[in-house]
């Protein structure tokens, strides 16, 4: 079997094969969870008490590993003379500072949810009307994720579309190959958004 | 079990005390038809039942269904040595002149070099991984009086699909199938014979290219500590050539794997594998055991075996990845001179 195509202009056929597999597979639909309209504020709020005691310990954990990387990339930047663990120490660091801002964002504000709930736990509603808003938040984050979706399906068949036609114009087997693989990835993308 | 486990272990060790003289003329996790990632390499290859490996595709294709989100990502890699890259390129080439040879041979006792990058795609259900540039190269002279040359240089390209399905709950099956073309040169020869006319085709390279189909299985078999086994039939498939001096035989893999709670936070896999990673590989140079230890971004591997001892640390956060392996074939206790160094550095960028 041919590996590589001796045609330039279409692409090798193994991945014409490859294409076409990524998206048999994953012509299945997505099961993107979808929030539960009548979920009650009691449970929301066990939800989320849960959530965060997972995002204190989540971000605790990068806290700690990212300090370590930037201790640890210190000192090996330090001991080490030659210029490409130098780089990948100098890299440690920069990623160790960037792991303890995650870190602290997620212990400290979490996502979206968790800002509704804290929101909603100050106020002086009645119970009703807290699962009343809940029930608003979910239809709304709902109409905002189908939006989410619309739009990535396009951008990703936007690019899909880009990296097919600049592999098509590439000379270079191996950049052309790449594109097509770039391009392939991102029509499975733009499928999978589509559901 | 725990006992169990750990004396098993430290029988394991006292035969690969005794090996590291064996692995002299080899790099201990660079292998002409092994491409893996740094985090791999650091499981000394003891990775069948990793789930989450932060740096590479699963090494089997069934564990796929553990992955949590998807993600496009590109990674390069590099072991020192990286100043012999053109050089054996050159080689593979057959754009090499006398400097170059002179160099490769005459110059350094020791000469390697590992270089590959990747686009990888990976899903719950399916994965990709395409490979446009993986280079290795190995050379040791002895000998000063006549030397002795063994001598290898690998180029691969192609791509690497996966695809997983669930049965059960705790019972997954998956299918790999590895594309790709190969380029190599693999001598011993004495340095006098390449000024020979017979020599000058000792440095000329073999080409071929192979197409496998995998398939492989994973269970949990025992939810505290989740004791894993997998197995993979490996290597199986279609070779325009077959070089037995080069490629594993076909054959069937194993791994066990526990995760023990022994620490609040982060996660600790202990890992024993029994699988091929060179053509010339005995019972007891199959057997390879991993530790992983994940907490935060941060991964630790380390592992062993009779090729040697590799220690790696792994970092990623949000797009950015970077990691760092440092490798020895010098065993526990050894005290012998002859032995090989490589360190290894990665880069990751998820697009």
């Amino acid at each position: 079997m041919l590996i590589f195509s001796q045609q330039k202009r279409t692409p090798p056929s193994y991945l014409q094969w490859i294409i076409f597999i990524l998206c048999c597979a994953f012509s299945i639909p997505s099961l993107a969870l979808t929030p539960n309209e009548t979920e009650s504020w009691d449970t929301f709020a066990r939800l989320m008490e849960k959530q965060k005691s997972t995002d204190h310990t989540q971000g605790i954990s990068y806290i700690i590993s990212g300090s370590l990387a930037l201790i640890g990339g210190g000192v090996g930047e330090n001991i080490s003379s030659d210029p490409l663990e130098k780089g990948v120490y100098t890299l440690f660091q920069t990623m160790g500072i960037a792991s303890i801002g995650y870190g602290a964002y997620t212990w400290q504000i979490g996502n979206e949810d968790r800002g509704f709930y804290e929101m909603i736990l100050k106020s002086n509603l009645a119970p009703q009307s807290k699962s009343e808003i809940l029930r608003v938040y979910r239809q709304s984050t709902q109409e905002r994720q189908k939006k989410e979706r619309f739009i990535k399906m396009i951008t990703h068949g936007l690019i899909s579309a880009l990296n097919f036609y600049s592999a098509s114009q590439q000379s270079n087997d191996s950049i052309k190959t790449s594109l097509y693989f770039i391009g392939g990835v991102n029509l499975l993308a733009c499928i999978t958004f589509s559901f | 079990m725990w006992r169990s486990f750990i004396l098993i272990v430290l029988l394991l060790f006292s035969p690969v005390l005794n090996a590291s003289e064996l692995s002299f003329s080899q790099n201990a996790r660079t292998f002409e038809s092994q491409t893996q990632s740094l985090f791999i390499k650091g499981l000394a290859f003891a990775c069948l039942n990793s789930t989450q490996i932060p740096d590479d595709l699963p090494c089997n294709p069934a564990l796929l269904t553990y992955l949590q989100k998807e993600s496009l990502s590109l990674q390069a890699l590099i072991s020192n040595g990286s100043s012999n890259l053109e050089k054996i390129k050159k080689l593979l080439n057959q754009s090499s002149t006398q400097d170059t040879i002179d160099a490769l041979f005459s110059k350094e006792r020791i000469l390697q070099i590992e270089s590959h990058a990747s686009l990888l795609f990976r899903s719950k259900y399916f994965a990709a991984q395409y490979l446009p540039v993986d280079i290795k190269g190995f050379s040791v002279v002895r000998n000063e009086a006549n030397p002795d040359v063994e001598f290898y240089a690998v180029e691969d390209k192609g791509f690497r699909l996966q695809a997983a399905y669930p049965l059960t709950e705790n019972l997954t099956i998956g299918l790999q199938s590895r594309l790709t073309d190969r380029k190599f040169i693999r001598q011993r020869f004495k340095l006098t014979d390449l000024a020979t006319p017979a020599g000058k085709n000792l440095l000329t390279p073999k080409t071929y290219n192979f197409q496998t189909l995998e398939p492989s299985f994973s269970a949990l078999v025992y939810q505290p500590w989740k004791v894993r086994i997998s197995m993979m039939y490996a290597n199986a498939g279609r070779y325009s050539e077959r070089y037995d001096q080069i490629d594993p035989a076909d054959e069937l893999q194993g791994g066990i794997s526990i995760t023990p709670e022994l620490l609040p936070w982060g996660e600790l896999l202990l890992s024993l594998d029994y699988k091929s990673l060179t053509a010339e590989d005995s019972s007891l140079d199959k057997l390879h055991y991993g530790v992983s230890y994940s907490f935060g971004s941060m991964s630790i591997s380390g592992g062993i075996d009779t090729h040697g001892i590799s220690s790696g640390v792994f970092f990623s956060i949000q797009s950015i990845s970077a990691g760092i392996l440092y490798t020895t074939t010098k065993g526990l206790g050894d005290d012998s001179q002859n032995y090989t160094q490589t360190v290894y550095a990665q880069v990751g960028w998820q697009i």
